[in-house]
Order: structure tokens, then C-alpha cells, then sequence
């Protein structure tokens, strides 16, 4: 089971800052506070959202890079006059 | 991706789907209102699909976008040009002959008025008998002012190809009568198959304008009109 480590609270945004280990290296996230209708904090929902904020936090750190987001490093490109459609994300189509 | 020619039109998309970064599905489900599209002569190099290329026997004719399909419903078509254009009339009249052989129903009635100025109007309905995948109709548009009027309650079609390579896509189409039973085959590497109207395979609905993809013959019946559209991979 990992750990982590309060370290600060920022009062702009009610942000709590916590450390965390994962592989060899401590990462930092920042999360907000969950607040009682009296203003004070609930701890036992913050401490909640600071661990799920760190189990997506290392969802993100584990992914892998696509194969070939490396391929246009390095490489110049035109920027288009005017903006591009905007287009929707991919989707598979059904079989048919 | 570049941007898509969008010209001045007031048509709002039902539907908008970016199929696998290949294809991009638009439709009109059923429009609710008129919705006219208009393009300049000077606009036609800049639509998709190599539209521009000119026919070999007519340079006022040159190929059309060739992703619209008019999918239920009408539309009113219209090509005008002014005696500033100086257009050869015998090209128009070949254009005029064109149209009436490509799309021959008599309810697609056909108008013109062929002089130093002057017009040719084609009011569409969907229909038609094209029992083989071909070329969507017309596949030859004109170097004149366009506008399309699209009828308040019909359905219209547009897939542009997206690909980076869309030179190895190929978009076609055939017609189907009410309750006829059609095989469907893939070709090339992939094959999209799109139905202008709800369709029916194994006795479930297949959806109108979402785009399918097949990997293997299949049988669907058409309840009623449809024009199926496939776009497929070399």
C-alpha cells in the first residue's frame, strides 16, 4: 500500500498539496479541499479526493506514449492561414 | 487536417462523425427549414476530392466535390453565369445533355435559359435505378455560380474523405427500391458502407447516415428507397 505526505494548503482555491512515490521518483499534486457547508474542511472526503487524484495521477504517469509521438519532433511545419475545421475525436465504426 | 471548403451556406448538420480519421460523416436528418449552399465559380478548385479536374471532352465541365448525396427529399440546383463569363454555349448545351443522361428520371425536371447569359436549373428528387456502385451523380459540375437549395424536410448526405492519403479512398453509390434485398461486399482493404434510410439486416435496423464497417459479405433489405453509399480502400 503507498502512502502520502500533506505538505502545504494554499488558501487561494483551498488547494491541499500532497507528495507521493511512484516508480523511483516523488511526484507533487495539488487537490482542492472538499468543504462543509459551515466552510470548514471534511477530512475524511479530502483525504478521498487527494487518493483519487493520485490514482489518476499514476494512471497518467504509467500510460504509454503512442509510437510514433516521436516522429515529428525536431520538424518544422507551416502554420495554416486561416484555422482548421475543428473536427470531432475518432470513432470506430460499428461492424456491419 | 486542412480546412474544409465551407463556402456560404446556412445548412446545419444533424450529425458530424470522425470515422477512424478516414472519413468525415455529415448529414442532414431531415432539414428544418430551406437551407441554400452557394459557390463561387472561383471557389470550385478549393472544394475536396480533386474537384476542378476537367472533363476530357468539355472544359467548361469539370469534376464535382463528389461527397454530397441527397438522401431523401429535393433540391433545387441551379448554374448561372453573366455574358462577362464568355462561355462557349456548345459546352453549355454538352453540360445541359450531361445532366439529362446522368440523372434521367422524369421528376428531376430539368430548366435552362442558354444564351451570353443565363441559367440551368435542375429541381432533384431522390431517386433513381443505379443497380452498380458508381461515380455520386452528377460526378461533372460547371465553371459557373452554383447555389443549392435544399427542400425543407429532406435528408442530405456528406462523407469527406480525411485520410491523409484520401487519393486511395474511393466514394460510390448505388440505389435501392423499396423491398429490395441487396449483398453487400467489402472491397479493397477496409469498406464503409453508409444507408440513406434505415435498412434491415438479420431483421434489426441499421441506422440511417451512421457509417458501417464491413468485413464480410452481408445481405440487408431496404424497406424503403435507398441509396447506399460505399466508400471503400485500394
Amino acid at each position: 500500500m503507498s502512502t502520502y505526505r500533506i505538505i502545504d494548503y494554499v488558501k487561494a482555491g483551498n488547494m491541499y498539496i500532497a507528495v507521493f512515490s511512484h516508480g523511483s521518483t516523488e511526484h507533487q499534486i495539488e487537490v482542492p479541499a472538499v468543504l462543509n457547508t459551515d466552510g470548514t474542511v471534511h477530512i475524511e472526503h479530502t483525504k478521498d479526493a487527494i487518493s483519487n487524484a493520485i490514482i489518476d495521477r499514476k494512471e497518467f504517469l504509467d500510460a504509454t506514449a503512442p509510437s510514433n509521438s516521436g516522429s515529428i519532433i525536431g520538424s518544422t511545419f507551416e502554420v495554416n492561414e486561416e484555422p482548421s475545421q475543428p473536427i470531432s475525436d475518432p470513432e470506430s465504426a460499428e461492424e456491419l | 487536417m486542412k480546412q474544409i471548403y465551407s463556402g456560404d451556406n446556412n445548412f446545419t448538420f444533424d450529425t458530424s462523425a470522425n470515422i477512424e480519421n478516414e472519413i468525415l460523416v455529415g448529414s442532414i436528418d431531415s432539414a428544418a427549414n430551406d437551407m441554400y449552399w452557394k459557390r463561387p465559380k472561383e471557389d470550385i478548385t478549393l472544394l475536396p476530392h480533386d474537384a476542378g479536374t476537367e472533363h476530357p471532352n468539355n472544359p467548361l465541365m469539370v469534376k464535382n466535390a463528389g461527397c454530397h448525396t441527397l438522401t431523401s427529399g429535393s433540391i433545387e440546383l441551379t448554374y448561372t453565369w453573366t455574358e462577362q463569363d464568355n462561355l462557349d454555349q456548345i459546352h453549355l448545351r454538352n453540360f445541359v445533355h450531361y445532366l439529362e443522361t446522368v440523372i434521367p428520371e422524369e421528376e428531376n425536371v430539368l430548366e435552362h435559359s442558354i444564351g451570353s447569359s443565363g441559367y440551368i436549373t435542375q429541381h432533384g428528387q431522390a431517386n433513381g435505378s443505379v443497380t452498380e456502385f458508381s461515380p455520386i451523380r452528377p460526378e461533372y459540375t460547371i465553371k459557373t455560380d452554383f447555389v443549392g437549395n435544399l427542400k425543407k424536410g429532406s435528408s442530405l448526405l456528406c462523407v469527406i474523405k480525411t485520410d491523409p492519403n484520401a487519393d486511395e479512398w474511393f466514394t460510390t453509390y448505388r440505389d435501392a427500391q423499396a423491398g429490395d434485398t441487396i449483398t453487400l461486399e467489402p472491397v479493397g482493404t477496409k469498406t464503409y458502407f453508409i444507408f440513406g434510410s434505415v435498412v434491415q439486416k438479420d431483421g434489426q435496423n441499421l441506422e440511417k447516415h451512421k457509417a458501417y464497417k464491413a468485413t464480410r459479405e452481408t445481405e440487408i433489405t431496404c424497406p424503403e428507397f435507398t441509396k447506399i453509399i460505399r466508400v471503400h480502400q485500394q
